[in-house]
């Protein structure tokens, strides 16, 4: 473990020096928090009665949801910036052999490895889910003098407590398996990219009527129960698939 | 301190090893010569440990690749091909970072990074970022890299490629001092010769994968060569005393252990079963012939002539 926290600390600060994906890594979630409040900010301007606001928010629209199922994209999006550079980037800058010849497990190098994307991308969506948090009844306060409904719902918190890690150690597995299969960044961060689509589909749940961070249905409690355990069987198959490949013989020979 | 067991190793249909065996002793520098894609480096990766055999094993300071790969790698130093240096971080981070993958003793870090940093003259950069520095720098770091945990072996993977003459020259005098002083054992792997001379003890030289020679370089060029080259200087006056080069040639043929005479001007060219023996009598004939000697000298193989021979007369096999 000591180990792999070297490793993290060594590549963190190697991430914090390239303005390119430290740059990403805060423009990212910052965009969407952006886009988010703006969007509340003029929503409840041109609702001035506050009694419609909550029917309008979660009635047919379904607005709110839409966004906090966009804050799902964070945990995918970041990972394939941080794993990309953090694994690829030691191939496609020749220094993974001494750290291969070192005297430190391949578990140990994986475990520090996806430690770098993980902690600072759990660091990131929290960081800006509670702006975000924050900001919603900031904005209720200022134009209704009062806080019309309280943000966020359990919903949401069981959400973010349980589909934000596992969303990013499945991204962060899965790009361990491509940067054994490219030689460029920019493919694994190409190829990783393709894991966004799905969770961008989730976005599209709330127009079927599927809410799936309103626990307020059997319905919609299924639907979340259920994803949360495909999320847990991804993350387990995909990590145990990464133990399989990441093996310094497999990469050595693809240098 | 290395024994290498009928290491064979494939890519696929490539043969990379094919079954070599060698011994390298304590504080021997060991050079391991071939042509690029011999399988220098899947040795040296071998065993590092980073690679596994199809076939075979080694033993390096009694612990087997296959068992004991991490106390393998706690007592190796690697220098591989590329410095593999972080560029975007400094000197002294890169070197504190693997002491501390290497279990250098927190106590002792600082003073072991600023003993290498003054040693290699990388004190007054080492807070810079190290893609800042030259190649011959980038060199000397990742050398420091190798040296944090005061190894017993160390490998060398093509040192001196892409360093200036000067750089080149300071890293091969540095390499004998490690050597000489510390007794540590150097596995060194190069297609450069002149290197090799200068520094190994003993050599392999391979091929397509085998092991085509293995031993000091005197004894390799006996064994390409029976006997020994000698050339003699003559002063220039023996035509005006009536004496031809073709009666030289015949003079000199006629003595036994003489295998080859070629007489050019005041210069002869002898190839002789034994220096020691036959010389002493050629001098003496030549003398009592009237004809004065400038200098008679043994002339050896280079390590360029044995391992060019060996080359081509492994392809000459095939």
């Amino acid at each position: 473990m000591k180990k792999a926290i070297i490793i993290m600390k060594k590549d963190i600060k190697e991430i914090r020096t390239s303005f390119q994906i430290f740059g990403t890594m805060i423009a990212t979630p910052a965009l969407l928090t952006g886009i988010a409040l703006v969007t509340f900010g003029i929503l409840f301007a041109i609702i001035p009665n506050p009694i419609d606001l909550y029917s309008i928010l979660y009635g047919a629209g379904n607005i709110l949801p839409m966004y906090n199922l966009m804050f799902l994209i964070i945990p995918v999006v970041l990972p394939t910036y941080i794993a990309a550079d953090s694994f690829v980037g030691e191939k496609v800058r020749k220094t993974i052999e001494a750290l291969l010849v070192a005297p430190i497990s391949d578990n140990e190098l994986l475990l520090g490895k996806v430690l770098v994307s993980l902690i600072p991308t759990l660091l990131f969506s929290y960081l800006f889910i509670g702006v975000y948090i924050i900001g919603i009844n900031i904005l209720q306060l200022v134009n209704y003098g009062t806080i019309v409904f309280i943000f966020p719902d359990l919903g949401f918190i069981l959400g973010c407590l349980l589909h934000i890690p596992l969303l990013c150690i499945i991204t962060i597995e899965i790009m361990v398996i491509i940067s054994l299969k490219v030689k460029g960044i920019r493919e694994a961060q190409q190829i990783g990219g393709v894991v966004v689509i799905p969770v961008i589909s989730f976005m599209f749940l709330p127009f079927a009527g599927l809410n799936l961070y309103s626990l307020s249905n059997p319905l919609n409690i299924f639907l979340f129960t259920l994803i949360t355990l495909i999320f847990c069987l991804l993350a387990i198959s995909f990590y145990f698939l990464s133990l399989k490949v990441f093996k310094r013989s497999n990469i050595i020979v693809k240098i | 301190m290395i024994e290498i067991k009928g290491l064979s190793k494939n890519f696929k249909k490539i043969k990379a090893l094919d079954n070599i065996s060698l011994t390298v002793n304590e504080g021997e520098v060991f050079g391991f010569l071939g042509p690029n894609g011999a399988g220098k480096t899947t040795t040296i990766r071998i065993l590092s440990c980073i690679l596994k055999p199809d076939a075979g094993t080694a033993v390096l300071d009694n612990y087997d690749i296959h068992e004991e790969p991490m106390k393998i790698r706690k007592l190796i130093g690697v220098l591989t091909e590329n410095p593999c240096i972080y560029e975007r971080l400094s000197g002294r981070y890169n070197l504190m970072f693997f002491g501390k993958l290497y279990e250098v003793p927190e106590d002792q870090i600082e003073q072991r990074v600023d003993e290498l940093l003054t040693m290699f003259d990388l004190q007054d950069r080492s807070n810079d970022k190290s893609g800042t520095y030259s190649k011959g720098m980038k060199k000397k770091l990742a050398i420091s890299r190798t040296m944090i945990h005061n190894p017993k072996i160390i490998f060398l993977d093509e040192p001196t490629t892409g360093l200036d003459p000067k750089a080149s020259k300071d890293l091969r005098d540095y390499i004998k001092k490690l050597s000489i002083k510390r007794k540590i054992t150097i596995f060194l792997s190069t297609h450069n010769l002149t290197e090799a001379e200068y520094l190994c003890d003993k050599i392999a030289v391979i091929n397509k994968g085998k092991i085509i020679a293995i031993g000091r370089p005197n004894e390799l060029s006996r064994m390409l060569w029976s006997g020994d080259r000698v050339e003699i200087t003559l002063i220039n006056d023996y035509k005006d005393k009536g004496i031809s080069q073709s009666e030289i040639h015949d003079m000199i043929s006629s003595i036994d252990g003489v295998n080859e005479c070629i007489v050019n001007d005041n210069k002869i060219h002898l190839s002789l079963e034994s220096a020691e023996k036959v010389n002493p009598i050629i001098i003496k004939k030549l003398i009592s012939s009237g004809i004065d000697i400038v200098q008679a000298k043994i002339e050896g193989h280079s390590l360029e002539d044995i391992y060019l021979s060996l080359i081509k007369e492994e392809s000459d096999k095939k």
